[in-house]
C-alpha cells in the first residue's frame, strides 16, 4: 500500500525542498520505490535541487490537463534506480492546479510507487492545501525560531482539519517533526530555540534535527540530494530521519555542540 | 532557572499589539459578531427594540431552597425545621422556599397545604411555589396564591420500575432489586435539573495557531495546549490542562465572575468580561506557572495555585 507523505512547513525558506529531495532519495536508497512531486507551481525548485532541470519536458499540470502522459512527465533519477521526480510547471498559473486532477495522478502513482513525497509550496494558500490534501503522513519542517514554529503550528492544525483524511473522518494524518538548520552552539548561547522547546510547543512526534551545514548549500547548487553526498553531516542526519521514519531505532545525533579540544580552542582550529 | 531562561529566550514570543484600553470595546464587538444569532434569539420577544417599554422578560435559573416533604405531619415538621433554622438563622430569614410534594406519595391527599404555608411563614420563610402532581393539591396551591412548578419530567419506564419506595411499582419489589439502580434513579431528577445548566465545552486536542474555539454561555475545557496565535472564548470559565500560549477570553458575554485556569501560563492575551492584559504587561514571575486569572475590583489578578503553592 503506497504512502503519501507531504513535506510542509507554512513558512518559506526553512528547507522543505531540500528535505523533500533528501528524504525521497533516502527512501529510494533504502530500496523503496519513491516519487517526489513538486507542488510549487510557478516557483519550481525541486528539479534544480535534484539535478534534473535539463530533462523536464512535461510537468504536473501537463498531466492534469491531458497534454502529456504520466510516464512522459516522470523523470527517473540517474543515480538511484528507485527514485523518480514529477516536476511542477514554472510557467502556468497556480489556479490551473485542481484537486480532482491531483487526485487522479496520485491514484495512478499509488499503483506504481511505495512512497509518494509531496513537496508543498510555502504559505497556506491553495497550492499548499492541495499538496497536503491526500497525505497519509506529514513531515513538518521547522526552523528553531519562533516565527517558523508558529507557522508550523498553524499547518499542523490544518493537517488535522483540512485534509482528505480529516474530511472522511479516517485516521488522522500522521505528523512528524523535522527541525532543520539547527545550531547547537547558538542554542547553548541562548540565541536559538532548543529542539526540546520546539517539541514542547508543537507536541508532535519528533523525527530528528538536521544541523545547519555548508554541505546543504553545496548539494543544492550542484543538484545532488544531500543524502547522496558522502561525508555530509546533514546527509547523515537525513538518513537517520529516513530510518526513523521507516521504524528503525536510531540514536539522536547533532543535538549537542561538538566538544572542542584544548588545542582547537587555543588556536581556533 | 528554567522559567527564567525561557522568559529570556522568547523575548518576542506571543506579544500581541493592541491599541490602548479602547480594546475593551473591540473585544466585545468581536464576540458579538460571532454570537449575533444567539443574541437575536435571546432578545426575540423582549423590549429591546422600544426604549419606552416598562419591562423585559427574561428566562433565568435561580438557586432556591426546596423543601421536600416526606410526611404530612406538620407538628413534626415545625419542630425539626425550627431546630434546623436555629443553626443558621441568617440563611433562612425571609428566604424564598419552594415546596416539593411529589415525595409525599399517597399521603399527599391528607395534607392541608394552607396549614403548611402558615407553618412555614410563622418560621420566617417565604413559600413561593409548589411542585406537585395531584390535581387537588394543585388547586390548593392556586388558592393559597402560590406558584405551581411543572412536575419533574417523567422518568423512562424501565427506570421508573426501579424507583424508590414512593413509586407504586417499586414498593412491591424485593429490596435486593432496588439496590444500586434505585439509588441511581432517585438521583435522576437532580441530574435532569443539572442538564438544564449548559454543559461545559470540552476540546480534547491542542488548539493550534490560527484556530478559534468559541463556547458561548458555557465553561470551556481544553485538554491540550493553546498555541500562540490561537484564540479561545467562553461565556464562563476557561480551563486549560496544558500550556496557555494563545489568547484566552473568559466571561466573554460580560460575566465578571468568570476565571481562567491553566497549568502553564504564557499567554498572548488574557481577558475576563472584556478586561484584558497583553503578554507584555504580565509579570515575568507568573510565566510558566500554574495560575488562575480573575477579576477583582475591576482589575485582572493572576494568582499561582496548585503545585506551585505546594511546592
Amino acid at each position: 500500500m503506497a504512502v503519501v507523505v507531504v513535506v510542509t512547513s507554512g513558512k518559506g525558506g526553512v528547507g522543505k525542498t531540500t528535505t523533500s529531495a533528501a528524504f525521497g532519495a533516502g527512501l529510494a536508497l533504502r530500496g523503496h520505490k519513491t516519487v517526489v512531486i513538486d507542488f510549487d507551481v510557478g516557483l519550481r525548485n525541486l528539479d534544480l535541487v535534484m539535478g534534473c532541470e535539463r530533462r523536464v519536458v512535461y510537468d504536473l499540470l501537463n498531466v492534469i490537463h491531458g497534454e502529456g502522459s504520466l510516464n512522459q512527465a516522470l523523470i527517473k533519477d540517474k543515480r538511484i534506480d528507485d527514485l523518480f521526480i514529477l516536476p511542477a510547471s514554472q510557467t502556468r498559473d497556480k489556479s490551473a492546479l485542481t484537486l480532482e486532477g491531483v487526485e487522479k495522478i496520485i491514484d495512478q502513482l499509488r499503483q506504481r510507487f511505495e512512497y509518494i513525497v509531496c513537496d508543498s509550496p510555502a504559505g497556506i494558500e491553495r497550492g499548499a492545501m492541495i499538496a497536503m490534501h491526500f497525505a497519509d503522513e506529514a513531515l513538518v519542517v521547522t526552523n528553531p525560531e519562533v516565527s517558523s514554529v508558529r507557522d508550523s503550528d498553524r499547518i499542523i492544525g490544518m493537517l488535522a482539519s483540512k485534509t482528505r483524511r480529516a474530511e472522511r473522518e479516517e485516521d488522522p494524518v500522521k505528523e512528524h517533526l523535522v527541525i532543520t538548520r539547527y545550531e547547537p552552539e547558538r542554542v547553548d548561547s541562548g540565541n536559538m530555540l532548543s529542539a526540546a522547546d520546539v517539541q514542547e510547543i508543537l507536541a508532535i512526534p519528533f523525527l530528528g534535527v538536521v544541523p545547519e551545514s555548508e554541505s546543504v548549500l553545496i548539494a543544492s547548487n550542484s543538484g545532488i540530494p544531500v543524502t547522496l553526498m558522502n561525508g555530509s553531516d546533514a546527509g547523515q542526519a537525513y538518513m537517520d530521519i529516513v530510518d526513523r521514519f521507516l521504524g528503525e531505532d536510531r540514536p539522536h545525533r547533532f543535538l549537542e555542540a561538538p566538544k572542542r579540544g584544548l588545542l582547537s580552542r587555543l588556536f581556533g582550529w | 532557572m528554567p522559567s527564567d531562561r525561557a522568559g529570556r529566550r522568547f523575548p518576542r514570543f506571543g506579544r500581541g499589539r493592541h491599541a490602548g484600553k479602547s480594546g475593551r470595546g473591540s473585544l466585545y464587538a468581536c464576540w458579538r459578531s460571532e454570537q449575533l444569532l444567539l443574541i437575536a434569539a435571546l432578545q426575540a420577544g423582549t423590549a429591546s427594540m422600544e426604549p419606552s417599554r416598562a419591562f423585559e422578560l427574561k428566562g433565568s435559573s435561580l438557586s432556591v431552597m426546596v423543601l421536600h416533604l416526606r410526611q404530612p405531619d406538620l407538628e413534626l415538621l415545625r419542630a425539626q425545621l425550627q431546630e434546623c433554622i436555629e443553626q443558621a438563622p441568617a440563611l433562612f430569614a425571609h428566604a424564598p422556599i419552594a415546596i416539593d410534594l411529589t415525595t409525599l406519595g399517597d399521603s399527599a391527599a391528607t395534607l392541608d397545604l394552607g396549614a403548611l404555608v402558615d407553618t412555614l411563614r410563622s418560621l420566617g420563610l417565604t413559600p413561593v411555589g409548589v411542585r406537585c402532581t395531584e390535581p387537588g393539591l394543585r388547586q390548593q396551591a392556586i388558592d393559597a396564591r402560590l406558584g405551581v412548578f411543572a412536575p419533574v419530567p417523567a422518568e423512562p419506564p424501565d427506570a421508573g420500575a426501579q424507583t424508590g419506595p414512593e413509586s407504586q411499582d417499586g414498593a412491591g419489589q424485593p429490596a435486593a432489586a432496588r439496590g444500586r439502580p434505585a439509588v441511581g434513579s432517585r438521583r435522576a431528577p437532580s441530574e435532569q435539573a443539572q442538564h438544564r445548566v449548559p454543559l461545559p465545552t470540552i476540546v480534547a486536542q491542542h488548539v493550534r495557531s490560527g484556530q478559534r474555539v468559541v463556547a458561548p454561555g458555557t465553561d470551556l475545557i481544553v485538554l491540550g495546549s493553546v498555541s500562540s496565535g490561537a484564540e479561545i472564548l467562553a461565556g464562563r470559565h476557561i480551563h486549560v490542562y496544558g500550556a496557555l500560549r494563545g489568547r484566552a477570553l473568559a466571561g466573554a458575554e460580560g460575566d465578571t465572575t468568570a476565571r481562567i485556569f491553566c497549568l502553564q501560563f504564557n499567554p498572548d492575551l488574557v481577558a475576563i468580561a472584556g478586561e484584558y492584559v497583553v503578554s507584555e504587561e504580565l509579570d515575568a514571575a507568573w510565566l510558566g506557572q500554574t495560575v488562575q486569572v480573575f477579576l477583582e475590583d475591576g482589575r485582572l489578578r493572576v494568582h499561582p495555585f496548585g503545585r506551585c503553592v505546594l511546592g
